[in-house]
């Protein structure tokens, strides 16, 4: 008897301990679930979004995106800003901004970060600064960022990665390693634990330029499991989680406490070609897989709509987007033609080749357009590759057929989306003969690259776009929406750049 | 026993020898870590100057020469992707995963022990039928779907769990409970047929005609005797759920060394997987150990021999 009355005290007890884990909701604090943990605290260091999101809010960068039209430019650190010479691009500084340990932010800082990201080799934003050959110091508030050749985007690769601007003083008394896990920035959040793979918590700045932000306290905690999010979110353990697959959008609306937040984003779905040889160099070849596809259906069925289609690589975000070419439309009997025409009367080998989980919904993607391109003749061969092995084969330009991929430009530019990749000295540059030196597409893409006539560069891109959808040297997808999910009770809207910007999050 | 565990630590030696050079030729033959790490619109030139700073331009053979110097040093190398010591990111999530494998073992052997003993001692009954039949359940349900149903009966439909996260006991139960549901029908059917074995033999036979209780002869005669098996397997399903938790961490964001290792696998992280195989494997070879000394204590005709 004394036996059954112990256990169920102790089963009572325990039961009284689990019912008081229901968390308190706190109008003060926020709890953000992203899929992964950031790698580290240091902007030079990573590229990913979800380490991008923590930066964003511990750092200011001289400029930054008007939340209202991603692309467009507006102050952050930097009051203006002006191209002095071709070669010459000015800022004027914020005065009276700190850093959180006290150190002022000054031109120094500013000539500090520049000249970390123009070091080759230690860090993972180079690429985004490689025009910039130095930083003068005009005066404590003025400083001049001087060019090799004209760069007319210098000024939008610093509202991109990598522009978070540094504490000198602070960075000299430790080291770079300890800045990575110790940071600190003039941003509206301050640092204050990094428990790796368990949360990160960061703090209102009290004395942030802008007004002291409203949420006083908030906690990113990684949770990979895509079901496991949303159950946190309707659960009350979080109350705004990214990355919610379309899947999972009914049921977050179903819960009743929560809804969806989505927008498009300049993440462009294409399949890239390997057309250096072969019957994919065809050009017809490559307009038929165009018309073999039914991206309607594909966005319809495998992403219930949260995606457009595309006529070229160009999202509708970017400087440079032509909204006159549409995109390529069903039609099975014209890539048909187009095959024959080619000499491929009786079909072609196509080997299709993506990730599992590297891309929503990837493996599903390939094996759909497979079965649409069986449809016209074509004999395709789908691949799963993980991630690195992928990430080989784009390096070495040597995958076969088709290879999934999501070009994007940070700075919201052609030249980004297109030119970075396949320009001289881009990774991609070797798959498409058709961007070669002495190419028509070659001339229009460099001559933008260097001018800072901005209806030249628009002209320019606008021709190089309708190139780019004639010659298909890609299979256009679509443009992706980026679908975050809140509790009702938080004021929060998805952002186009992805970013989750704390300063604009509140509680209703 | 000296000259027992100086062959054991010669073994060792070489299985940790083995290991890390298998995984370094994996590693650096299937991936590249610089392209993992830069933005996917690098450039050639961004590209060549990490891998020459990396020092992967070097010949693969550079490489494992410089990767053996300095893990006989003990220096595993700075995580290319955190820029922390790679052996300290692996030891901090060390506790998790010991806590989680051990709790899961732990459990299983509570509830398989019994289980098993049960179900051979009454051969045949129902009871017998049912623990076969949820052993059966138990191993045939991948991880991931016990997993995801007991996070929507506990924490989604009954809310009586958090969903996902670590550190409290509530934290723990689903995913020891989804973590143990395998390695308890494992060792749950394991018992039984070790069990069963035992009972026809003739000690057993003697035991029941000098008049001992059936309880005496089946806890003290049958069960040490039908131990050995079970050993074994506790001793490697410790290794494996210290490291095989992945998909357990993944669902339930626990955050063990599982969870670093599929990450840094991914980016082809390579002193944070070489690193993290050390450990794993160092675990395997300590629990073998341990299995050939409760051996010898469960059976005095095995000597420990070199």
């Amino acid at each position: 008897m004394q036996r059954i009355v112990l256990a169920t005290t102790l089963g009572l007890a325990l039961f009284a301990g689990v019912l008081t884990v229901e968390p308190a909701a706190a109008q003060e604090s926020l709890v953000i679930a992203q899929g992964a943990d950031i790698t580290t605290l240091d902007p030079t260091q990573a590229t990913q979004i979800h380490n991008l999101n923590l930066f964003y809010n511990i750092y200011d960068a001289l400029v930054t995106w008007d939340p209202k039209d991603i692309g467009k430019l507006v102050p952050e650190l930097a009051v203006s800003w002006r191209s002095v010479d071709p070669l010459t691009w000015q800022f004027k500084l914020r005065q009276g901004v700190k850093f959180h340990n006290g150190e002022p932010f000054n031109a120094e800082s500013v000539k500090f970060t520049v000249d970390r990201l123009i070091t080759k080799g230690v860090h993972q934003v180079y690429g985004g600064f490689s025009t910039i050959e130095r930083a003068d110091v005009v005066d404590a508030y003025t400083i001049n960022i001087v060019t090799g050749k004209p760069d007319p985007i210098l000024v939008k690769r610093f509202a991109g990665y990598g522009g978070q601007m540094l504490p000198p003083q602070y960075i000299k008394q430790v080291d770079w390693k300890t800045f990575g896990i110790k940071p600190v920035g003039t941003g509206p959040y301050k640092f204050v634990e990094w428990v790796k793979d368990e949360r990160v918590v960061l703090e209102a700045n009290a004395t942030y330029w802008r007004g002291t932000p409203k949420i006083k306290k908030v906690v990113w905690r990684p949770i990979p499991d895509n079901f496991a999010r949303v159950a946190a979110l309707t659960r009350g353990e979080a109350q705004l989680i990214t990355k919610v697959i379309p899947d999972h959008v009914s049921q977050v609306e179903k819960a009743g406490c929560c809804r969806v937040e989505h927008t498009l984003t300049n993440l462009v779905t294409v399949y890239l070609i390997n057309a250096q040889k072969g019957p994919l160099a065809n050009t017809k070849v490559r307009q038929a897989l165009n018309y073999a596809v039914d991206k309607d259906k594909i966005i319809k069925e495998l992403y219930h709509g949260y995606a457009i289609p595309i006529g070229s690589g160009i999202p509708n975000t970017d400087f440079g987007y032509n909204a006159k070419i549409k995109p390529y439309p069903y039609d099975p009997v014209r890539a048909r033609q187009l095959l024959a025409e080619a000499g491929f009367a009786n079909g072609v080998d196509v080997d299709i080749q993506s990730g599992n989980g590297i891309h929503l919904n990837d493996r599903q993607l390939s094996e759909a357009v497979a079965l649409m391109l069986q449809d016209v003749g074509i004999r395709p061969k789908v691949g799963v590759l993980e991630p690195s092995q992928r990430s080989q084969l784009l390096r070495t330009n040597t995958f076969p057929g088709l290879l999934l991929a999501d070009p994007a430009s940070t700075t919201y530019d052609t030249d980004g989306v297109i030119w970075r990749l396949r320009g001289p000295g881009g990774i991609l540059h070797q798959i498409w003969p058709g961007n070669y030196e002495g190419t028509h597409f070659y001339q229009l893409m460099e001559e933008a690259r260097v001018t800072l006539d901005t209806q030249k560069r628009l002209r320019n891109y606008q021709e190089a776009a309708q190139i780019w959808h004639d010659e298909a040297p890609e299979l256009f997808l679509f443009q992706g929406e980026l679908i975050d999910a809140v509790r009702n009770e938080v004021k929060y809207q998805a952002r186009g750049d992805q970013r989750i910007i704390l300063y604009d999050i509140s509680y209703r | 026993m000296r000259d027992f565990l100086l062959a054991k630590l010669g073994h060792t030696l070489i299985v940790l020898f083995c290991v890390l050079t298998l995984v370094f030729v994996v590693l650096h033959l299937t991936g590249d870590p610089v392209m993992m790490m830069l933005p996917s619109n690098a450039s050639r030139e961004e590209i060549d100057a990490l891998t020459k700073s990396l020092g992967l331009d070097q010949p693969l053979l550079v490489q494992y020469g410089r990767f053996l110097a300095r893990v006989a040093r003990g220096d595993f190398g700075v995580s290319l992707q955190h820029q922390q010591p790679a052996m300290g990111l692996v030891a901090e999530r060390l506790p998790a995963s010991m806590l989680l494998a051990g709790s899961a073992l732990g459990l299983a052997l509570v509830v398989a022990l019994p289980l098993g003993i049960l179900a051979a001692a009454r051969r045949g009954s129902v009871l017998d039928h049912l623990a076969v039949g949820l052993a059966a359940l138990g191993q045939s349900a991948p991880i991931f779907w016990t997993g995801l149903m007991l996070m929507l009966v506990g924490a989604v439909v009954l809310k009586l769990l958090p969903t996902s996260g670590y550190g409290t006991w509530q934290h723990l139960v689903m995913p020891a409970l989804t973590l143990a549901s395998y390695p308890t029908a494992a060792m749950a059917r394991l018992v039984r047929s070790g069990m069963l074995e035992v009972l026809d033999a003739d000690y057993v036979r003697t035991a029941r005609a000098k008049g001992l209780p059936e309880r005496w002869v089946v806890l003290k005669h049958t069960l040490k005797n039908a131990a050995m098996p079970i050993v074994t397997v506790v001793g490697l399903q410790f290794g494996l759920l210290l490291g095989g938790a992945i998909v357990c961490e993944m669902i339930f964001s626990w955050p063990g060394v599982g969870r670093l290792m599929i990450f840094a696998i991914y980016n082809r992280d390579f002193p944070l997987v070489e690193a993290a195989v050390f450990v794993m494997a160092m675990v395997f070879v300590l629990g073998n150990l341990l299995v050939d000394l409760c051996y010898a204590w469960l059976d005095p005709r095995v000597k420990l021999q070199a």
